[in-house]
């Protein structure tokens, strides 16, 4: 069975303390010669043994190998021992012969109540031995501390000493059983506890130990997170860095880019110094033309005159037919010189002198037709005019206006086909005179309606070598028809399907 | 007894149909190839009318225009300006030249006859 190791120690100590005592005692009585050197040699032979026993008791359970019989053995022999010296010293009339109740205690108290009834009923055996032999002269009697004999030679008083012993013992052996059984239930119940808060203490371990894995994990994944943290910021910085250098290298590539610019910008502004140059002289050289080129007009008007008036004889009609063309051809290259030096004076932006008068729009649309009918019937086309009987003078240059309708009905005639017709037609708008000249001519794309008043513009090459335009003309109408005020544009409904060209002339009121 | 007319006119053939023209219509023709000639033909004739070219050799038009207008004697000549300059600023707008008339060449020849009648007072 398990021996409590600390009821063991406990008794081991006490076991010390009263071996100590009495070998302090024996020592005494030696010093005091109160008893004779004899047995007190055999007691401390006694003591010695019991010393033994116990410092192997001790020993053992230092070493917690206690073989089961040590402590039956240990408390045996304590027992004998008692019994022994009980004996030596007035065996059953001494007063110490309830000595054994203590061994019998701590026998219930250290085993159990089994063990403890044995060695009551052993020492009660051994007392009751003890007197019988004794009393039949089988054994000595010896007298305690040569104190003369009492009463062991008396039953009667021996008798109830032996009763009293008896209950004694017993009393002494159930007490220590129950005290220990009781110990043991209290160390159970305690054992329970202490296993049922070991169970807590384990759930709390657990517990514990799963606590320390969250905050393992929680550490790992704060390491996670600082390890991405430092991976992200030095991608991030290396993004910097690369985007840094792409700055540098774009800004590197702009600035080249932009003295570049900067170069063709320069050369471009002396290309465009010299081209305004060029155009500049182009100009004047234009004007100069114009001006040498009237010069010989001036005579080859003049004798076409007197020859075709009859002013210088009598010319036959196949003759005057002929003339009649160069006149009309030579009054194409006087509108064209014209044209040529009005364009050069837009061009050096010299204003173009208007000499402004009171005229009649319809004395104008009238001369010019005049002078292009004979051509228009050659050509079988038919030319109508439609002006509004009671048209207003307005203040204007004649010359000018003249040759805007001249250049406008001169293009139509140009882009009309034979057996087509054009109309000019001519009245009040609001506070405008209409000039429209229509024909049913190749009409323009609407695209081009708009250029075909730019400079030069032609809507197709081809066209100007076929009427032998040079681009002009609308441009100036254009011009002209700014210089008074009003304004000029074509409608057509496409190609092949005529136009139509439109100026205003604003009515002013004569100021006086 | 015919108008007699003056033409100041460097290019020959321009001064020769003008005089063609002007005597077709009866009228007495003097011709001067420069404005030099000009002006001395001007003061020695004393004709009823002056047709001038602007650009001329030796003297231009505007110095023929400045002595002829500044002579009492033939200041009251009228001066027709006959020039492809004739609508130049450099004309128009100097007020010196107070010109009766202007004909920029080439000019129309009937356009030519009624401005020279109109300022003879035929």
């Amino acid at each position: 069975m398990q021996v409590d190791l600390q009821k063991l120690k406990f008794y081991i100590y006490t076991k010390w303390v009263v071996l100590t005592l009495a070998c302090a005692i024996i020592i005494l009585e030696l010093i005091m010669r109160m008893v004779d050197l004899a047995p007190l040699l055999s007691s401390f032979l006694a003591l010695g043994g019991l010393a033994i026993i116990n410092y192997w008791l001790n020993r053992s359970v230092k070493r917690k190998r206690i073989p089961f019989f040590l402590p039956y053995l240990a408390l045996s022999i304590d027992l004998l021992f008692v019994i022994v010296a009980l004996y030596f010293n007035g065996g059953i009339e001494n007063t110490w012969l309830f000595f054994p109740v203590l061994i019998i205690f701590v026998s219930g108290y250290l085993l159990d109540l089994q063990t403890s009834l044995i060695f009551a009923l052993s020492s009660f055996f051994a007392v009751v031995a003890m007197f019988l032999l004794e009393n039949t002269g089988a054994i000595p009697h010896f007298n305690a501390y040569g104190i003369p004999t009492l009463y062991w030679k008396y039953p009667a008083y021996i008798k109830d000493y032996l009763i009293g012993m008896f209950f004694l013992y017993f009393a002494a052996a159930v007490l220590s059983g129950y005290l220990n059984r009781r110990m043991q239930e209290s160390s159970l119940q305690l054992e329970k506890a202490l296993k049922d808060s070991n169970i807590s203490r384990n759930e709390l371990e657990t517990s514990r130990k799963a606590m320390l894995n969250v905050m393992d994990d929680l550490e790992n994944a704060r390491e996670q997170l600082d390890q991405r943290v430092k991976e992200r910021t030095a991608q991030l910085e290396e993004a910097k860095a690369t985007l840094e250098g792409k700055v540098v290298e774009r800004t590197a590539d702009l600035e080249a880019s932009r003295k570049a610019i900067m170069h063709m910008m320069k050369d471009l502004k002396e290309d465009v110094a010299k081209l305004q140059v060029v155009d500049r002289m182009k100009t004047e050289f234009l004007s100069l033309v114009s001006h040498e080129l009237r010069t010989p007009l001036t005579p080859i008007k003049g004798y076409l005159y007197l020859i075709l008036t009859g002013k210088m004889g009598e010319i036959n009609p196949e003759q005057k037919n002929a003339l009649e063309i160069v006149r009309r051809q030579s009054e194409h290259l006087h509108s064209m010189i014209d044209n040529i030096l009005d364009i050069s004076r837009f061009e050096l932006g010299k204003p173009i002198p208007v000499n402004l008068e009171p005229i009649s729009i319809k004395q104008i649309i009238e001369e010019t037709a005049e002078a292009v009918v004979i051509q228009a019937k050659q050509r079988g086309i038919d030319l109508v005019l439609d002006i509004q009987s009671d048209l207003p003078t307005i203040l204007g240059d004649s010359v000018k206006l003249k040759r805007v309708v001249t250049n406008l009905v001169g293009n139509a005639l140009k882009f009309t086909p034979e057996g087509g017709a054009i109309k000019v037609k001519s009245f009040v708008y609001g506070t405008n005179i209409q000039v429209e000249v229509v024909d049913t001519g190749i009409g323009i794309d609407k695209d081009n309606l708009g250029k075909i008043f730019e400079k030069f513009y032609q809507v197709d090459s081809s066209t100007t070598r076929a009427t032998g335009g040079i681009g002009m003309g609308l441009t100036i109408c254009k011009e002209l028809v700014a210089l008074h005020g009003g304004k000029i544009w074509a409608e057509s409904e496409g190609i092949s399907r005529g136009s139509k060209f439109i100026f205003l002339l604003p009515i002013k009121k004569e100021e006086n | 007894m015919a108008k007699r007319v003056l033409i100041i006119e460097d290019h020959r053939e321009t001064a020769e149909m003008i005089s063609s023209i002007l005597q077709s219509e009866g009228l007495e023709t003097l011709t001067a190839e420069n404005g030099q000639i000009g002006v001395e033909k001007t003061f020695a004739e004393k004709p009823d009318l002056i047709l001038l070219d602007i650009m001329m050799p030796i003297m231009s038009g505007f110095e023929v225009y400045q002595k002829v207008k500044s002579n009492p004697e033939t200041k009251d000549i009228p001066i027709i300006i006959v020039s492809v300059k004739v609508s130049d600023r450099s004309i128009k707008e100097n007020p010196d030249i107070g010109a009766e008339a202007y004909l920029p060449k080439p000019f129309d020849p009937v356009e030519l006859v009624k401005t020279v009648k109109k300022h003879l007072g035929i």
